[in-house]
């Protein structure tokens, strides 16, 4: 049983409280896992703050056929994912970017970081977007195959295929480099 | 019988000790007599370990804070009445007499101490109140001040993106723009509220509604959406306020000696 049922319930009758303190529980892991796709905390932290927001606006919409803790899940993959989209195109906008900051960018360090030098990093940003999700929720949060399906709305058998492949896709990219 | 393909699935399952006996029992079996098999699970190994050994850098300490603030500011602490509530909860639907008069008996408990809570602790707040609203009272401290000032600036800018956005191509980059500063919105908020400033409170009002609207647009009703809040801009005169709102933030800059 979801451990978190009670919260959910008042949080949806509109309770903000009850969600401060599911947002209190799972707010280091939605950072960590907005952090795994962006590898960039100042982005991560964003996003982590918006999937809070969405949430508690969309709590209506969750049905309680899978945890709590997968649906949050599941909304912090998509953002992420989707911050990752505009930030590839947002280089597209350089320009822009930079009048941005000489008008007075509020945070003195770069908001995005290029070129991480990590080769796990870089083979794992070639997978799918579920193939890696897949691995970052399996390796780097240690959620069950259930729990993966779940956030990712697909079958245990997918999601160890997922597992599979992405494997393979990381033993051939990280030899490449050697 | 299964094929090599469906015994790789089960390696990831062996490592992680989360395969049923009957698996387990299967796949070693395989192992024992196919070649290729143990040589995958060997690659498969490799990486798996390199995977496991993973650790993601610990995020800076003045990054977890003021995350924390946010959500809190966004929600709200836990409260006492919230953790009664909590508590009341749990009988919630469990019909038994017991219940009943748990049920009942935690009603009158929790009425007796919100009581005093209540009641105890009502004291007049005294608030320093400004008269007039277009004067800045005195700020707290020079890099709120920088704070409110450089926010103002980004606004401005935003404001014009918005407004000079007339595609798809602004699509992405206006929702960005407005999400990260929906999300400086809440702090400088604080700090308005704590110089009083009516003036600066009505405005992050305005773009806090307004910000909130651009950060969720969707690809759909783009062109609705945007000529909305475009709308919203003019009619507010939105522009205009943030300007002046510059101007009068440069001068308590000034004074301030920052
Ligand atoms: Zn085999």
């Amino acid at each position: 049983m979801d451990p978190d049922r009670q919260l959910v319930r008042l949080a949806k009758n509109g309770n903000k409280a009850a969600f401060g303190k599911l947002a209190r529980r799972y707010r280091d892991g939605v950072l960590a896992l907005a952090y795994d796709f962006l590898n960039d905390y100042e982005n991560a932290q964003d996003v982590a703050q918006n999937v809070f927001m969405k949430a508690f606006k969309n709590i209506g919409d969750f049905e309680e056929k899978s945890r709590f803790s997968s649906w949050l899940f599941r909304i912090t993959v998509n953002a992420s994912l989707d911050a990752r989209k505009s930030k590839i195109r947002r280089r597209k906008f350089l320009i822009k970017k930079e009048v941005y900051e000489k008008n007075g960018q509020v945070s003195a360090q770069p908001e995005w970081q290029d070129g991480i030098d990590d080769t796990l990093i870089n083979a794992l940003n070639k997978l799918s977007d579920h193939q890696q999700t897949a691995i970052i929720l399996r390796y780097f949060h240690d959620k069950s195959v259930r729990e993966i399906a779940d956030v990712l709305d697909c079958s245990e058998s997918t999601v160890r295929i997922h597992l599979h492949r992405a494997i393979q896709k990381l033993d051939k990219s990280l030899k490449k480099r050697k | 019988m299964k094929s090599c393909s469906e015994f790789e699935q089960l390696f990831e399952g062996y490592f992680r000790s989360d395969l049923s006996p009957a698996e387990e029992l299967v796949l070693l079996t395989h192992l024992q007599s196919c070649v290729s098999c143990n040589k995958k699970i060997e690659k498969f190994y490799s990486i798996h370990s390199v995977l496991m050994k993973h650790k993601r850098p610990a995020a800076p300490p003045d990054r977890v804070e003021s995350y924390y603030k946010q959500v809190d500011l966004s929600f709200g602490r836990e409260t006492i009445s919230h953790k009664f509530l909590l508590f009341f909860n749990r009988f919630a639907g469990k019909r038994s007499p017991v219940y009943r008069i748990a049920q009942f008996a935690s009603l009158v408990l929790i009425g007796v101490i919100v009581g005093w809570i209540v009641f105890a602790q009502v004291e007049p707040k005294v608030v320093f109140q400004n008269n007039d609203p277009y004067q800045m009272s005195q700020p707290i401290s020079s890099v709120d001040i920088d704070y409110i000032y450089y926010y103002l600036q980004a606004s401005e800018m935003v404001l014009l993106e918005i407004q000079n956005s007339t595609d798809q191509s602004d699509f992405y980059l206006n929702r960005e723009l407005a999400q990260k500063l929906l999300i400086k919105t809440f702090r400088v908020s604080e700090i308005a509220l704590q110089l009083n400033n009516l003036r600066m409170i009505n405005f992050l009002n305005r773009m806090e509604l307004l910000l909130h609207e651009a950060s969720n647009l969707n690809e759909e009703e783009i062109d609705e959406s945007l000529d909305t809040i475009k709308m919203v801009i003019e009619e507010a005169d939105l522009l205009r306020e943030v300007k002046n709102l510059q101007t009068l933030m440069k001068r308590t800059k000034d004074q301030f000696g920052t």
